[in-house]
């Protein structure tokens, strides 16, 4: 290939690069810009990512829908959960949709697995890391630790929905923000 | 043969040559010195090549670790300045030698390696500051397709074994929801690179890491997306395979200066050896129907690649072989026939043909390489020879009685042959 050819492919390949950074950062600064802020109850632990860091990685409690099917591992594919606000002010899946639903806020996710007889599906939401500084994240960990031991199991996420979409702006224990907890 | 080996041949014929009057003993000193001289030059310019890649890549898993740390100090949008001005960096330092048009292969080499690298950093920057959710699947595919033209516009082989473990793991996570074809078609984009490196010197170190990485990814993948079917498949498609390796070995890369620029041969020859241990003991397997063998074929184009793609590349290979008078080769290359008749067809004697086998390969090798005085494959026959005898000893699936009766008989055999070579040599026994 001589070396216009090279240049012209170097050049595509930066433009491709640049444009997977940016849309990332442009779609999650959308996100938490213009999404509504929805509260989910979360059970939060400390794991490690080799290339991300430390994080401390929740599981949303309400991570069920009720689906009619079918469904298969193999078929796979997006849904839309559509979201609900409890008497208790946290948020719940009333729904799965194949398409955005009209009107009503939804979470795009994948199903991790479904129950024919209870008609249920549970969800693979795209709301399972918080990251958190090498030094922050452990003692986030232990702090939730001690904040469960007196059953008070109350940590949950701030997560803004918009389009479909969801970020995670904060994770809480009780009504306080955990990098407050752990400073 | 490579320049290097070139130039000792030629050291090596220079005496010879002023013996027969080719050359007189000033031109024969002529050349030595200047053969010699060009020698340590192509050392040190292989030193430097491995320096800047070794800097490049340490600085560039260096970077990776620093921002993992995760500096609570730093805001969203500085975080989010930094990962892009990180990606710019990488692009600039990587650009400069695509400009220059006669860039040395080190700063090729190492300049797109931290590319590649800083691309994926400035990635997991970006996942780390907004808490995008786990998925590694979608950020290695992500990150590997970013980066493989790297590849084509470095001519580099590093981004090119980064690209393989990358693509190779995507595929190993990805295979029960998105299937094995994914993989062959990422493997495929690579394939021209491969081509071009070989055209140009098959024998060249850089040619020989990728040729490393392509082979250990194509077994490991293989064996998983072929286990996935029955345990029928995953035999005949390994062997097949290993002896495709090494046949393609003896057609291909014979000239090959060093053993480690023959990662077919040695992996097609040690796999082989491994898999005849595992079906030496008792082993059961399934036949293969002919229908059931159809329906793989037909269910894919993993089915296609190993079900027909490779038993073809097997017979030719193994053609050219025999036909190129290389027929040696079979003692290796006929693995998967033996597979095929010991264990597939159902016959229930695989562990006995297994056990042959490895005994006949053992002295064959024993043999072969006290006759050619290659002691790397006396070695070999005589380790084969020795594991196969330790595993049946200690083998409890067998009666004392027979494994007795079979040791005696071999034993016997030996000191017979050992006699019978002492009498026609005309010595004392």
């Amino acid at each position: 290939m001589n070396r216009r050819v090279l240049l012209v492919l170097f050049l595509a390949a930066c433009v491709a690069q640049w444009v997977a950074a940016t849309w990332k950062i442009a779609e999650r600064e959308l996100i938490l810009r213009l999404g509504h802020v929805y509260k989910f109850k979360t059970a939060p632990m400390d794991p490690v990512d080799a290339f991300r860091g430390r994080y401390v990685a929740v599981r949303v409690e309400q991570n069920t829908a009720p689906f009619e099917g079918p469904w298969t591992r193999k078929q796979g594919g997006w849904f839309f959960a559509e979201l609900a606000v409890g008497e208790d002010g946290f948020a719940r899946f009333v729904r799965l949709h194949r398409r955005p639903p009209a009107g009503a806020p939804a979470i795009r996710t994948r199903i991790a697995s479904f129950n024919v007889q209870e008609q249920k599906a549970w969800l693979n939401l795209p709301l399972d890391r918080f990251y958190m500084s090498e030094r922050q994240a452990p003692e986030a960990e232990r702090a939730y630790r001690e904040h469960s031991r007196q059953d008070a199991q109350d940590a949950w996420l701030a997560v803004r929905v918009w389009r479909g979409r969801a970020a995670i702006e904060n994770l809480y224990i009780g009504d306080r923000p955990i990098l407050d907890v752990v400073r | 043969m490579t320049r290097k080996g070139n130039i000792q041949w030629l050291l090596g014929e220079l005496p010879g040559w002023v013996g027969q009057g080719v050359l007189t003993p000033e031109q024969a000193e002529s050349l030595r010195r200047h053969y010699r001289s060009a020698q340590p030059a192509a050392g040190r310019g292989w030193l430097l090549t491995l320096f800047a890649i070794l800097g490049a890549v340490l600085i560039g898993f260096g970077i990776i670790l620093l921002l993992a740390h995760n500096w609570e100090q730093i805001s969203r949008p500085v975080r989010a300045g930094m990962s892009l001005a990180l990606l710019l960096f990488g692009q600039v330092m990587a650009g400069r030698a695509v400009v220059r048009q006669a860039a040395a292969a080190g700063l090729r080499e190492a300049s797109s390696a931290f590319l590649m690298l800083v691309a994926g950093a400035s990635l997991a920057l970006i996942a780390q500051t907004y808490h995008v959710a786990a998925d590694m699947e979608s950020f290695i595919l992500t990150w590997m397709l970013l980066g493989l033209p790297l590849v084509y516009t470095h001519r580099a082989v590093l981004p090119a074994v980064f690209y393989l473990a990358g693509v190779s793991s995507w595929s190993l996570m990805a295979l029960e929801t998105c299937g094995p074809t994914g993989y062959w078609l990422l493997i495929a984009l690579l394939l021209p690179f491969l081509w071009a490196r070989i055209r140009e010197d098959r024998y060249q170190a850089r040619a020989a890491l990728l040729l490393w990485g392509l082979a250990v990814s194509l077994l490991i993948l293989s064996g998983v997306i072929t286990g996935e079917q029955e345990d029928e498949y995953l035999l005949l498609m390994f062997s097949l395979l290993l002896a495709s390796f090494y046949l393609a070995d003896a057609l291909w890369l014979e000239g090959a200066p060093t053993a480690w620029q023959r990662p077919t041969k040695l992996l097609g020859a040690g796999g082989i050896v491994i898999m005849a241990f595992i079906l030496s003991f008792e082993w059961e397997a399934g036949r293969l129907s002919f229908q059931e063998y159809a329906a793989f074929v037909g269910g894919g184009l993993s089915g296609v690649l190993l079900g027909v793609c490779l038993p073809l590349l097997y017979l030719a290979t193994a053609g050219r072989a025999v036909l190129g008078g290389r027929g040696g080769r079979m003692v290796f290359g006929v693995f998967p026939l033996l597979v095929w008749i010991g264990v597939l067809a159902g016959q229930g004697r695989g562990w006995l043909i297994a056990n042959g086998y490895l005994f006949g390969l053992g002295l064959f090798l024993l043999v072969s390489g006290a006759r050619q005085r290659q002691l790397g494959k006396t070695n070999g026959g005589m380790l084969i020879l020795g594991a196969l005898i330790i595993i049946r000893f200690f083998d409890s699936d067998l009666s004392f009685v027979a494994k007795g009766i079979v040791f005696i008989l071999l034993g016997l055999g030996f000191l017979g042959a050992n006699w019978i070579m002492l009498r026609r040599k005309g010595g004392a026994p």
